[in-house]
C-alpha cells in the first residue's frame, strides 16, 4: 500500500463504523419521524404532522420535560457540590487513606443501574423498606416514598446523587492535582484560612473543571432514564411513577418508540428533545463565555 | 495475526542476508546463488504459510455461514450432501421447532423430550422475556432476521401482538387445526380482529386461595363451601373485612394489595374498556374503581404493591388472609413463595365467581421456517390427550382440549399444600364450568394497564380512601386520548 493510502486505511475502520452506527441512524431516524410507521408495515410519509403532535397535543412531553428540568435544576448543584467537597476533603484530610475512601465513594458510580434500581425499591418500600424503618425508630411516621409525587421525585434524586458523586469527585481532583501546592503554601503564610484558600484558591482555578462537569450534567440530565425507569420498571407500577412525577423525556420517548410502536412519533420526540438538549448546551456556553468576558 | 507473523518471518530472513553477506562474498558467486536460492525458497514457504492461514481462516468464516444458512432450512442442496456422509440424526435436524418463550428451564425441556420421541420433531427454546416479545418480533422482522416457528404471546401484550399482521391463520390450509375441539370461552382471546384464529393456548382461570389458620381465626371456619356461602358476593366480602378489621386491630388483612382485588374484579368483567374507537371507561372501569376504593375506605386491603416482592413475601405471612389464585399460583406463587406452607393453605371460587388470568397463545409467525413442525407442536400439545397428560405432569397446566373436561378424573390429585385438598379437580370442575365470559384483546390494553395501574397508586396514597372516582376516570380519560389521539370519548 503506497504512504499517501496507508493513513486512510488507518483512520477507516472508525469512519467506517461511525457511518454504519452514528451517522445512518441519525439521518434514518430524521426521515422516519415524517412518517408513521409501526415497525411492520409500510412506513406512510405524515410530513410535519409528528412534530406538530408534540408540540400541540402532547401534555406528556411538557410533563415529562417539566419533571426533568426540576430532577436536573436539584440534582446537578448537589453531586456537583458533593463531589467538590468530598475531593477537596480527601485532598487536604485524608492524604493516607484517600485511595481507599476514593474507591469507595466512586463505587456507586460503576454499580450496575438494575442492581441500583432494586436495592432502592426495596429500600424505600413503604412497608418494609429500611429507611421507613429507621423513620419509624425516631418516631416519624412511614413515608409511601414511591407512591407520591415529590416523594418519588425526592428518592429519583437521590439515587442521581448517590451514583454520580463519586465521579465528580474524580474530576475534581483531577483538577486539584493541577493546582501548585506553593499557592496554598503562600497563602497560608499570608494567614489564609482552610475555607479562605477554597474559595479564593481552589474554587477559581477549578473553573475549567467546572466548566466540563456542569456542561456534562445538564446534557447527562436531560438523557435522564435509568435511575427512574429501574425504580418503577414492576408490573404493576405506572410508566413514571405517582402522577407520572418522575416521567422523563426519554422516558417518553421510549414508551412512545418501544411500547406503543410509534416509530414515527418516537423519532420526532427524540429530535425534539435534541433540540432542547443543543439549546440548552447553546445558551450555558454562553453564560460561561460572558463570565469570562467580565 | 497471520499478516504479523508472516512479517516477522520475513524480517528475519532480510536480517539474515545481511548479516551474511560476507560469508556470501568468500564463498564466490556460486554459494551466493545457492543461499540467493535457499532464501527464496524460505520465503516462498513463508508466503504459502501464510497464504494457508488465511485460507482456513477464511475457510472458518464460510463454515459459520454454512451452518447458519442450514439452520435456516436455505440449502436444498446441501442435504443430499450430508445424508451421504452417512449422518445420524438429518430428520430430526429438519423436523424442528424454534420457540420464543419465557420458560426455559428443566421440566419443560423433559416434557419436549418427550414429545420428540413420540413425533421425531426437535424442540429449540430461546428464552424471550414476555414484555419483550413484541420489540424482538418487530426487529427481527425489520432486519430480516430469523424468526420463530411459534412466539409466546402473553395476556398483558397480546391485544397488541394480535393486532399485527404477521400470524399464520392455523385454522386455514395446509394446517387445518381443528377449533371444535377448543373450550367455547378462549377461542375469542386467540382470534384477531380480521377474524384470523392464531393459535391456543393453556387455559387460565383464577378462583381465590386463603390460609387456612388465618380464615379460621377470623372468619369461624376454613372450610371452601362454608367460606363460598359466607363470601358469595363482594358486599359480604367488604363486610366481613371491616369485621376482620375490627378483630385484628388493623394488623390483619383481606387482601395483601388494591392490584389483587382488583385483579379479581377485572377479570371477572367483560365489559370492554374500549368499544371501536371508543373509551368505555365509565361502563367498565366505574364499578371496579368504586368496589376498590370501598374496600380502601374500610382499611380491609393491605398497602403493598401488587406482583411485588413485597407481596411474594407476605405468602409466608401471617397478616393477609385472600390472595386471587390462578391454576399457575399453585406453583408459581404459592408453594414458590411459602416454602414451608404444607397444609396452610385452602381454594375456593371468589366473591363474584371465578374468572380468567392470563394465558399464553401460541402463534404461528408468517416467517418461521417450520411452520407445519409448528402446528403439528401445537395439536400434540393443545388438541391430544397425551399431549395434555404431558403438560399436566411436566408443568400443572390445563389443556384446552374439550373431551377432557368429561372425565372429571383427568385433574385429580390431593395437594399437601391444601390440606389435601383436590385444588385441580376444583378447577376443572367449578372454575372453567363458572367462567361467565372473557373481556377481548384489545391494542390499547397496554395503555389502559398502565391507566389503570396510575388509578391504584392514587387510591393507594390517598388518606383512607379520600379520592372520587369521577377524577380518577376523567384522569385516565385524559391520559388515554393524550396518548392515543385516535380515541375518543
Amino acid at each position: 500500500m503506497s504512504k499517501k493510502k496507508a493513513p486512510y486505511a488507518m483512520i477507516a475502520p472508525y469512519f467506517i463504523l461511525y457511518l454504519a452506527f452514528g451517522l445512518f441512524p441519525i439521518l434514518f431516524s430524521l426521515g422516519v419521524s415524517f412518517t408513521s410507521w409501526d415497525g411492520i408495515g409500510e412506513a406512510a410519509f405524515v410530513g410535519l404532522k409528528n412534530y406538530k403532535r408534540v408540540f400541540t397535543q402532547d401534555k406528556f412531553f411538557y410533563k415529562s420535560m417539566l419533571n426533568t428540568l426540576i430532577l436536573l435544576a436539584i440534582s446537578t448543584p448537589i453531586q456537583i457540590a458533593l463531589g467538590l467537597f468530598m475531593a477537596t476533603f480527601l485532598k487536604d484530610f485524608f492524604k493516607k487513606t484517600r485511595n481507599g475512601l476514593q474507591l469507595i465513594n466512586f463505587l456507586p458510580y460503576i454499580t450496575t443501574p438494575v442492581a441500583v434500581g432494586i436495592i432502592f425499591q426495596l429500600m424505600f418500600d413503604w412497608k418494609s423498606g429500611v429507611i421507613n424503618a429507621f423513620l419509624n425508630l425516631l418516631g416519624i411516621e412511614s413515608v409511601y416514598w414511591l407512591g407520591n409525587a415529590w416523594a418519588s421525585r425526592a428518592v429519583v434524586i437521590f439515587m442521581i446523587v448517590w451514583k454520580n458523586y463519586g465521579y465528580m469527585m474524580i474530576m475534581f481532583l483531577s483538577g486539584l492535582a493541577a493546582i501548585s501546592d506553593e499557592l496554598y503554601e503562600a497563602a497560608k503564610i499570608d494567614g489564609a484560612r482552610w475555607w479562605d484558600s477554597f474559595t479564593k484558591i481552589t474554587i477559581p482555578l477549578l473553573r475549567p473543571i467546572f466548566i466540563f462537569v456542569i456542561t456534562t450534567s445538564v446534557i447527562n440530565g436531560f438523557k435522564l432514564f435509568d435511575e427512574p425507569q429501574l425504580l418503577f420498571n414492576s408490573v404493576s407500577q405506572p410508566i413514571g411513577g405517582p402522577d407520572r412525577a418522575v416521567m422523563t423525556v426519554v422516558m417518553r420517548f421510549y414508551e412512545a418508540s418501544f411500547r406503543s410502536f410509534e416509530f414515527g412519533y418516537g423519532s420526532a420526540l427524540a429530535y425534539c428533545l435534541f433540540l432542547v438538549i443543543a439549546a440548552a448546551s447553546l445558551l450555558l456556553f454562553k453564560l460561561i463565555d460572558r463570565k469570562k468576558g467580565e | 495475526m497471520v499478516c504479523f507473523f508472516g512479517g516477522c518471518r520475513t524480517l528475519y530472513f532480510r536480517h539474515r542476508n545481511k548479516r551474511d553477506i560476507g560469508k556470501v562474498a568468500v564463498g564466490g558467486r556460486d554459494a551466493w546463488r545457492d543461499e540467493k536460492e535457499v532464501f527464496m525458497k524460505r520465503k516462498l514457504l513463508t508466503l504459502l504459510m501464510g497464504a494457508a492461514l488465511c485460507i482456513s481462516s477464511l475457510a472458518g468464516c464460510g463454515g459459520g455461514t454454512r451452518t447458519q444458512q442450514e439452520a435456516a432450512g436455505e440449502t436444498a442442496k446441501e442435504q443430499p450432501q450430508q445424508e451421504a456422509a452417512g449422518e445420524t440424526d438429518e430428520v430430526s435436524a429438519d423436523r424442528e421447532v424454534t420457540i420464543w418463550c419465557w420458560d426455559t428451564g428443566d421440566t419443560r425441556k423433559q416434557m419436549h423430550d418427550e414429545f420428540t420421541k413420540a413425533t421425531g420433531i426437535k424442540v429449540n427454546l430461546v428464552a424471550v422475556e414476555s414484555k419483550d416479545m413484541t420489540q424482538k418480533l418487530q426487529t427481527t422482522l425489520a432486519s430480516g432476521g430469523e424468526m420463530p416457528d411459534i412466539a409466546w404471546l402473553e395476556a398483558t401484550f397480546r391485544g397488541k401482538l394480535l393486532s399485527l399482521d404477521i400470524w399464520e391463520d392455523i385454522t386455514a390450509n395446509p394446517y387445518n387445526f381443528d377449533t371444535s375441539q377448543v373450550l367455547d370461552y378462549l377461542i375469542p382471546l386467540e382470534t384477531t380482529e380480521g377474524g384470523q384464529y392464531v393459535g391456543p393456548e393453556c387455559p387460565s382461570v383464577a378462583g381465590m386461595a386463603y390460609k387456612r389458620e388465618l380464615a379460621k381465626e377470623y372468619l369461624g371456619t376454613d372450610d371452601p363451601q362454608e367460606l363460598e356461602a359466607m363470601l358469595s358476593d363482594w358486599d359480604s366480602f367488604i363486610a366481613k373485612g371491616k369485621e376482620v378489621v375490627e378483630k385484628s386491630n388493623g394488623t390483619v388483612f383481606m387482601l395483601p394489595s388494591l392490584g389483587a382485588a382488583g385483579q379479581i374484579l377485572k377479570g371477572q368483567s367483560t365489559e370492554p374498556f374500549v368499544e371501536g374507537d371508543k373509551l368505555n371507561l365509565d361502563v367498565s372501569m366505574r364499578p371496579i374503581l368504586e368496589k376498590l376504593l370501598e374496600m380502601k375506605k374500610a382499611g380491609m386491603v393491605d398497602v403493598l404493591d401488587f406482583s411485588s416482592a413485597e407481596e411474594g413475601a407476605s405468602y409466608a405471612g401471617d397478616e393477609h388472609i385472600f390472595y386471587p389464585c390462578a391454576n399457575w399460583s399453585l406453583e408459581f406463587t404459592i408453594k414458590s413463595n411459602d416454602k414451608d406452607g404444607q397444609g396452610r393453605w385452602g381454594f375456593m371460587l371468589p366473591p363474584g365467581g371465578p374468572f380468567p388470568w392470563g394465558g399464553t397463545v401460541m402463534g404461528v409467525p408468517k416467517g418461521g421456517a417450520h411452520k407445519e413442525e409448528a402446528v403439528e407442536y401445537i395439536r400434540f400439545f393443545f388438541a391430544s390427550k397425551e399431549g395434555a397428560e404431558l403438560q399436566r405432569d411436566y408443568k400443572g397446566n390445563f389443556s384446552p382440549y374439550k373431551p377432557l373436561y368429561e372425565d372429571a378424573s383427568f385433574y385429580s390429585g390431593v395437594d399437601d399444600y391444601f390440606a389435601g385438598q383436590d385444588v385441580l379437580q376444583a378447577i376443572s370442575q367449578e372454575v372453567f364450568p363458572n367462567i361467565k365470559g372473557v373481556r377481548l384483546p384489545s391494542k390499547y390494553d397496554q395503555d389502559i394497564d398502565d391507566v389503570y395501574n396510575l388509578a391504584l397508586k392514587t387510591i393507594n396514597a390517598s388518606v383512607d380512601g379520600s379520592v372520587s372516582v369521577d377524577s380518577l376516570i376523567e384522569s385516565m380519560t385524559d391520559e388515554l386520548l393524550t396518548k392515543q389521539p385516535d380515541l375518543s370519548e
